[in-house]
């Protein structure tokens, strides 16, 4: 990552965060992609008290890899062994 | 919204933001790819890109690649439930275990990209499988106003349908009791321990049986609160309404019918015995035939043929001139006393022996003389039909005296002995 510029990398991850703040999904070929993703409110146990608690909805990101990622991972995994 | 920012428009971006060109940020980019999947592919399994976040394989058999964002990214993302904090549940907080399944279901709203083997994949894959099915939800992001846990409600699943179930919370709270039943608000009266009312909202389709506390519901079209239809009285409100209705019908009929016999025996009374003295004006004849039948006693116009009918003709011209008398004051009156005479009636409607008897004898009583010289063509004497001629004997011929007690006596006697014979 050094060959890239710092400030080609930051302004990656800006477009990044407005694009899925706007829930758009970010595509990169042979890579793949990040999507907003919304989790509703459930119920979960404090794992310190044990309490139950009621945890709000929140949105994270979501990355899918693409087809071609994964194979090349499994390659190297093999050429690896 | 929901637009798929592609390569082109990745560089273009990073192009206007940096001021490089569009070219150089699509080669930057495309650097950027080839570098993390070296590392992913590489003995690590990991690769870190700043700005933007950490990969990381997990399972090395079947590739799952863990991306950690960015904290700038997260919050930015997540900014629109930034405030929202985790709420702790209260130990007699009932939550219904099918909205467990619930959010098992709404797993579809999560945008998730299926990483399915597409033939044909080249460097234009991208992960994406345009879904064509309706059913799937896009992804999108709710209004967080609209999506804000209120903290003075605990909510569980969607909230617009579905059943209210209340549960009283015994803390102090500075909110208000927000009690809407009389009944509640009437055990509010500690201002110290305030009650404060959970909502639980369930949707239908989830609703377990309803317990015996719930005794309200939500209408689902209307939204109101509607109260249990519990009125016993009004079944026997209706049954004793009806009941009354039936007695009264009854009552009428029966009056209807007294009243209707009352009025026939007042119109229409009973056939005269031959002991009822009493008469009607109908039996009562005119004062001209009264008086042509004294006329014919006076000129001796009668069928007296012996020597004792002439005698009592002569004692009873004395009563009959005294009769006349009485006859011309009274015009009105019609009654005969005594006739000598033996002559012939004819029986009509409400025109028996006895009326024929008071018409020449002076007293319904010596009607039996009349039945005993018609004897041979009369049978009962209270059922003679109607037109029957029958002939009067003379008074003299069986002593008939109307002042003397013992001839009305006598009558009787007869009268008594006719009846006896008919039992």
């Amino acid at each position: 990552m050094d060959q890239i510029p710092d400030n080609v990398l930051q302004a990656f991850g800006e477009i990044l965060s407005e694009s899925l703040r706007d829930s758009d999904q970010v595509a990169i070929p042979s890579f793949g992609t990040f999507a907003a993703v919304k989790i509703d409110e459930h119920i979960d146990k404090d794992p310190e008290s044990g309490e139950r608690m009621l945890v709000p909805p929140s949105i994270t990101v979501m990355f899918t890899p693409a087809l071609k990622l994964v194979k090349q991972i499994k390659e190297g995994r093999n050429s690896h062994e | 919204m929901n637009d798929i920012i592609t390569l082109d428009i990745l560089a273009v971006r990073i192009a206007e933001k940096t001021g490089i060109t569009t070219e150089q940020a699509r080669q930057y980019i495309t650097l950027i790819k080839e570098i993390a999947t070296r590392r992913l592919a590489g003995p690590f399994h990991t690769a870190t890109i700043p700005h933007v976040g950490t990969f990381t394989v997990a399972d090395t058999d079947n590739p799952t690649i863990i991306y950690n964002p960015e904290p700038s990214i997260s919050e930015t993302v997540n900014e629109p439930f930034s405030f929202f904090e985790p709420v702790p549940l209260c130990d007699d907080t009932i939550i219904d275990p099918s909205v467990e399944s619930i959010q098992a279901d709404n797993d579809s709203d999560i945008t998730t990209i299926p990483t399915t083997e597409i033939p044909n994949a080249g460097d234009t894959d991208t992960g994406i499988r345009k879904d064509t099915s309706d059913n799937k939800p896009e992804p999108t992001v709710k209004d967080p106003v609209t999506a804000v846990c209120d903290i003075d409600n605990v909510h569980t699943a969607d909230v617009s349908t579905g059943r209210i179930q209340t549960y009283e919370d015994t803390q102090q709270s500075e909110y208000d009791t927000g009690h809407t039943d009389n009944e509640n608000n009437q055990n509010q009266t500690d201002p110290v321990q305030e009650v404060q009312i959970r909502t639980v909202y369930i949707p239908d389709e989830y609703q377990s049986d309803q317990t015996a506390t719930d005794t309200n519901y939500l209408n689902d079209e209307t939204q109101t609160e509607q109260p249990i239809y519990d009125h016993p009285m009004e079944y026997d409100d209706r049954h004793s309404r009806g009941m009354n209705s039936i007695v009264a019908y009854i009552l009428g009929i029966l009056t209807g019918m007294i009243l209707t016999c009352i009025a026939v025996f007042f119109l229409y009374p009973p056939m005269h015995s031959s002991d009822d003295d009493t008469y009607t004006p109908e039996e009562l004849e005119t004062s001209d035939a009264a008086s042509e039948d004294l006329t014919d006693i006076l000129t001796g116009n009668d069928n007296a043929t012996t020597e004792e009918s002439a005698d009592i003709q002569i004692q009873n011209k004395t009563r009959v001139s005294d009769a006349v008398t009485d006859l011309q004051a009274e015009q009105n009156k019609t009654k005969d006393t005594v006739s000598n005479s033996a002559r012939t009636d004819t029986v009509g409607r409400n025109y028996y022996l006895a009326t024929m008897s008071r018409k020449y004898y002076g007293r319904m009583d010596f009607w039996v003389y009349i039945y005993k010289e018609n004897q041979s063509k009369l049978g009962h004497p209270d059922r003679i039909p109607v037109g029957t001629v029958v002939t009067i004997p003379p008074a003299s011929k069986y002593d008939i005296n109307p002042e003397s007690q013992a001839s009305v006596e006598q009558a009787r006697r007869i009268a008594a002995e006719i009846k006896e014979q008919y039992r």
